[in-house]
């Protein structure tokens, strides 16, 4: 009796065939300028220029560490302006896809006016973006909590009264052995970890003080710590809440797609100019 | 005359069934409980009853006889079905004869040689068939009517809701065809009794039990297997229903040595009594559950893991009919609903468990005022007490450090409607009417909603037979169904309206053109339809439901329209029937927050839906049934292309992938031949024995559920559309005795 249902379950598996998937055609998806962008207090302005690529490419997406692909997507030919207050701006090639200022920067409430003119493909994306007032920590500091045999980190902060803020609070580490972190190497001597990033609204507590004590569970007294407070708009806030929510594997499996938004007319990505407050910590210190 | 139309052999009652007195050329049809009153004003005249499958019965009614009259019919025998053309009135007659449009009502007999996936009839993939409505993923028992959303159906079965319509993630219903008499579906033209969601009623019902002899009946498949047994607990006067099924594929795979943790089954049971002639109390109860069990140590001694989950339904209706007088009939029902589901997972010393749960606490009391056959009345009301218990998380161990023990907020609503509905029809007018009002409310957190809800029904007669129909229902809802909407999870939820989400509303215009063919007993329908809805809730890009506790910060309210045309030809009986439905329609949504603020269309707007489903007797022993489906594709939003950004660490790059606007692009139609031969291979007095032969499927084409991008043979890469099921055959032995 056991063979015979055995034979009727293969059978059954066997003879339930798997359609034949049926094809579809698209329409084609015209690449656009992704544009990302970053302030570096009393040092320069960074825009970073790429392009998207159709899914559908021969020089399709090999994976995510598909550096090769990456470098091709930089914009290398472009003509990149940013409009202010105080005079049009052409940021110099730092490197491929990377354009940088070294130009003094707006006053809290102005705005930049960017546009980008791609010699390769002949295609122009703008985008506008208002320098945001910069928000001091109250202090700031890392302890090891030896109950816990953990570092934490203390932050306190005053949310600006009767202004709709949004802020994005991250905390990065690199071992001092590979040359630590300042605000010179940042974007050098290999990989930053990203350690704590939280995005804040005041909505509920405007103008009061914020505070926030956290563990940071995978840091040691070898590591050097940079902590970034930036007021950002309420744009780039909900772009940052879209790359976070989608950030799981659970939401990529249940939720409905959503495309990120962005302030780039005829582009994608997020052209951002707010001021980060930067505190630098070489935990080594703690030991002493 | 007024009494209760009756099968003479099982003593149930049968609804729908016709009444009528062709010397007058009046009648009347049976009520929800089987229920008529039909007012003669001669002293005696000839009356026939009248149902589908059964012999008409003609009495003649005298004022002295009056009230010794049997209303019980007999069955037609089968041999018959085969050779004559019968007179007997079909369910679908009485609705083309009323003002009652918008429905569609279907005996169990009629669907059980209907294919489907597995050899066992599924009420609800039956209901899919119909114009006006649309499946949702391939082979799941989503309900999506007239452009409405998944959660906008009131799934009642016997009175009592049913939150959970779906086994296996929804790929079988859990209604037993053994357990069920008939079911009606309400899309539009909505009586006032009914309310509390936007698209449909589904109302089933169970039968009664035989008050006769005792009968089984049940079936054995590749999936699952039942069994349903009646009998007289006192005969003719009380009678009792008992029906079961289980899969087993879990005990096949234990039985080879292999392992597969899950099963699925269904209990129904059902006692009725008779008092006497005027009070007749029925006790129903369902109770069904999936049940996952994994346990690690089953295929390795000594593992520290296991992982189960339970996700089911109970319901009960006590009910009492009660004949006030003859012009007065009244049903009053106590209801209770429990839908929960329990996740629990253990590693060593650390465990966790999950647990969401509504329970429903209802009263119902409805009357219906036979004043004459010019006039009748319906009336009543009814309370349900909400009970939601969502997200109740209990860790122990290590689990604690990233999910902490909540008992979960427990939250309360009352809903509650009163209702009056009046139908007119003057003698010598080609018009009726049926005008009705509900006054429906529901309190949540000191927060109370309520609002009118019109009905409006009307039939012009344009000759003997065709008819012209118009209406108009407002609805409101006070639930929504907490769900991710890509997929079915065992943990979506139910969850009320609150001080900031508010009840969605619809309003639904509806005409139409009835035309039934006596001589082939073939009714023709066509109609139309608009509606509005307004708080239709959907959740914010990204949101994440799962153990969020703060549901309404997730939750956005937007509108929606839809619109179409629905045909439908459908021939109850004879020895070829079934139907042919044809649906046009439109579905779009409109929230300022999604999709950048652009209208879009539903995910399961298809335009073209054509349904084909035939049953076709070949002999008395060998019985063909097929149903061919074509759809437009639903809606997708696939991936077209790819960027890169610096990650949250500023020192690498995340790929970031680009899709098209919300459900911009359709997929391509599908179309699909299901066939079930049966063969009936013992009839005797005693027993009958029949074996189904199906196919799912047959051509195995796929149905388009995603849109996916796959290598192609020339090194590039290329949209591909998979479909989930191909051929599947079945075979299944079903027995009565």
């Amino acid at each position: 009796m056991k063979v015979v249902c055995s034979i009727l379950c293969i059978l059954v598996s066997l003879m339930a065939c798997q359609p034949e998937p049926l094809d579809v055609k698209l329409e084609e998806y015209e690449p656009e300028i992704v544009v990302s962008s970053q302030v570096v207090p009393d040092y320069l302005m960074v825009v970073g220029l790429t392009r998207s690529f159709t899914v559908l490419s021969s020089a399709g997406f090999q994976g995510e560490g598909d550096t090769a692909l990456f470098e091709q997507l930089l914009v290398d030919s472009a003509l990149v302006t940013i409009e202010s207050s105080l005079g049009v701006d052409t940021l110099f090639q730092l490197s491929p896809g990377l354009f940088a200022s070294v130009n003094e920067l707006e006053d809290p409430g102005g705005t930049y006016h960017l546009t980008v003119k791609d010699y390769d493909e002949g295609k122009t994306a703008t985008a506008s973006s208002t320098m945001l007032k910069n928000i001091p920590f109250d202090t700031v500091y890392p302890y090891i909590n030896e109950e816990e045999e953990l570092i934490k980190m203390n932050v306190e902060f005053t949310d600006e009264k009767d202004v709709p803020n949004f802020y994005v609070l991250s905390v990065y580490s690199r071992n001092t052995n590979n040359g630590g972190i300042d605000v010179n190497t940042f974007f050098e001597n290999g990989s930053n970890n990203i350690e704590y990033l939280e995005l804040i609204t005041d909505k509920e507590i405007d103008g009061e003080k914020i505070v926030r004590d956290f563990g940071l569970f995978d840091v040691s007294t070898k590591d050097s710590l940079m902590v970034s407070l930036s007021n950002i708009s309420e744009g780039y806030y909900s772009f940052l809440v879209s790359r976070e929510r989608s950030g799981n594997i659970l939401a990529e499996v249940t939720n409905e797609p959503i495309n990120y938004p962005s302030n780039v007319e005829n582009g994608l990505g997020y052209f951002n100019t707010h001021y980060p407050s930067l505190q630098f910590f070489d935990l080594t210190s703690l030991n002493e | 005359m007024s009494g209760t139309v009756t099968d003479a052999q099982s003593g149930e009652a049968i609804l729908f069934a016709s009444v009528f007195c062709q010397e007058l050329g009046i009648g009347t049809v049976t009520n929800d409980y089987g229920y008529f009153n039909l007012e003669l004003p001669l002293d005696s005249a000839y009356v026939t009853i009248n149902y589908l499958g059964y012999k008409p019965k003609t009495f003649l009614v005298t004022t002295d006889n009056v009230s010794d009259l049997d209303f019980s019919i007999e069955k037609e025998p089968n041999e018959l079905e085969a050779v004559t053309i019968k007179i007997d009135r079909t369910p679908q007659e009485e609705i083309h004869n009323s003002t009652q449009m918008s429905t569609v009502k279907i005996p169990i007999e009629d669907i059980k040689y209907i294919p489907s996936i597995g050899g066992e009839s599924d009420v609800i993939k039956v209901i899919q068939l119909l114009p006006g409505v649309q499946k949702g993923g391939e082979g799941g028992t989503g309900l999506y009517i007239r452009g409405g959303d998944v959660d906008q159906n009131l799934v009642l079965l016997d009175e009592a809701p049913v939150y959970n319509i779906g086994h296996l993630f929804g790929f079988f219903s859990v209604f037993n065809q053994d357990a069920i008499k008939d079911m009606t579906l309400y899309k539009g033209a909505f009586p006032s009794k009914y309310g509390g969601r936007l698209s449909s009623i589904l109302d089933i019902r169970m039968n009664d039990g035989n008050m006769q002899k005792f009968h089984c009946r049940g079936g054995v498949g590749l999936l699952s297997s039942r069994l349903m047994v009646e009998g007289p607990i006192w005969k003719d006067k009380g009678s009792f229903m008992v029906a079961g099924r289980r899969t087993y594929i879990d005990q096949i795979f234990k039985w080879v040595g292999s392992f597969l943790p899950y099963y699925f089954y269904d209990l129904n049971a059902k006692l009725n009594y008779k008092i006497n002639d005027k009070n007749h109390f029925y006790i129903t109860s369902y109770s069904g559950d999936d049940l996952l069990s994994f346990d690690q140590r089953d295929v390795e001694e000594e593992s520290p893991f296991n992982f189960g989950f339970s996700l089911g339904n109970l319901t009960a209706t006590a009910r009492w009919n009660r004949i006030v007088n003859e012009r007065l009939f009244a049903n009053y029902s106590f209801i209770y609903t429990n839908f929960d589901y329990n996740i629990t997972g253990r590693f060593d010393e650390n465990s966790l468990r999950i647990s969401s749960a509504i329970n429903d606490y209802g009263l119902k009391v409805d009357y219906e005022l036979f004043k004459n056959h010019n006039h009748m009345f319906k009336y009543g009301g009814m309370a349900i007490f909400h009970q939601f218990r969502p997200n109740i998380v209990n860790t122990q161990g290590e689990f604690t450090e990233f999910l902490e023990s909540d008992k979960g907020e427990p939250l309360g609503t009352l809903e509650s409607g009163v209702y009056f509905q009046h139908t007119y029809k003057k003698d010598s007018s080609k018009w009726e009417f049926r005008n009705g009002l509900r006054f429906s409310g529901a309190n949540v957190k000191n927060k109370n909603y309520g609002g009118i809800e019109p009905r409006f029904s009307a039939k012009f007669v344009v000759d003997s037979n065709s008819n012209l129909k118009f209406s108009y229902s407002l609805m409101r809802q006070y639930m929504h169904l907490v769900s991710s909407s890509t997929v079915a999870l065992p943990t979506d939820l139910w969850y009320p309206v609150t001080s900031t989400v508010k009840p969605q509303t619809s309003h639904q215009f509806a005409s139409g053109y009835s035309y039934f063919i006596n001589r082939f007993k073939t009714h023709v329908s066509l109609e139309t339809y608009y509606k509005y809805m307004s708080n239709l809730t959907e959740y914010r890009e990204g949101a994440n439901l799962l153990l969020n506790d703060d549901f309404e910060s997730e939750l956005l309210q937007g509108n929606g329209e839809s619109y179409g045309v629905e045909a439908l030809i459908k021939r109850d009986h004879g020895r070829w029937n079934g139907w042919i439905g044809y649906t046009l329609s439109w579905s779009r949504r409109f929230f300022e927050e999604l999709n950048g603020g652009d209208p879009y269309w539903a995910k399961y707007d298809r335009r073209h839906n054509v349904s084909v489903v035939q049953n076709f007797k070949i002999s008395s022993n060998w019985h063909f049934g097929a149903v061919w489906v074509y759809s437009s594709g639903s809606r997708f939003t696939p991936q077209t292309g790819l960027y890169a950004m610096p990650n949250a660490s500023l020192t690498g790059i995340d790929w970031i992938p680009v899709y098209t606007k919300r459900n911009a692009v359709s997929m391509s139609p599908s179309h699909r031949l299901d066939i079930n031969l049966v063969w009936k291979s013992k009839e005797t007095r005693r027993f009958k024995g029949e074996w189904h032969f199906g196919a799912y499927n047959l051509y195995n084409r796929a149905t388009p559920w995603r849109i996916e991008v796959v290598p192609d043979e020339n090194g590039g890469f290329k949209y591909i559309q998979p479909g989930l099921f191909g051929f599947i055959p079945s075979v299944a032995y079903n027995f009565e005795f």
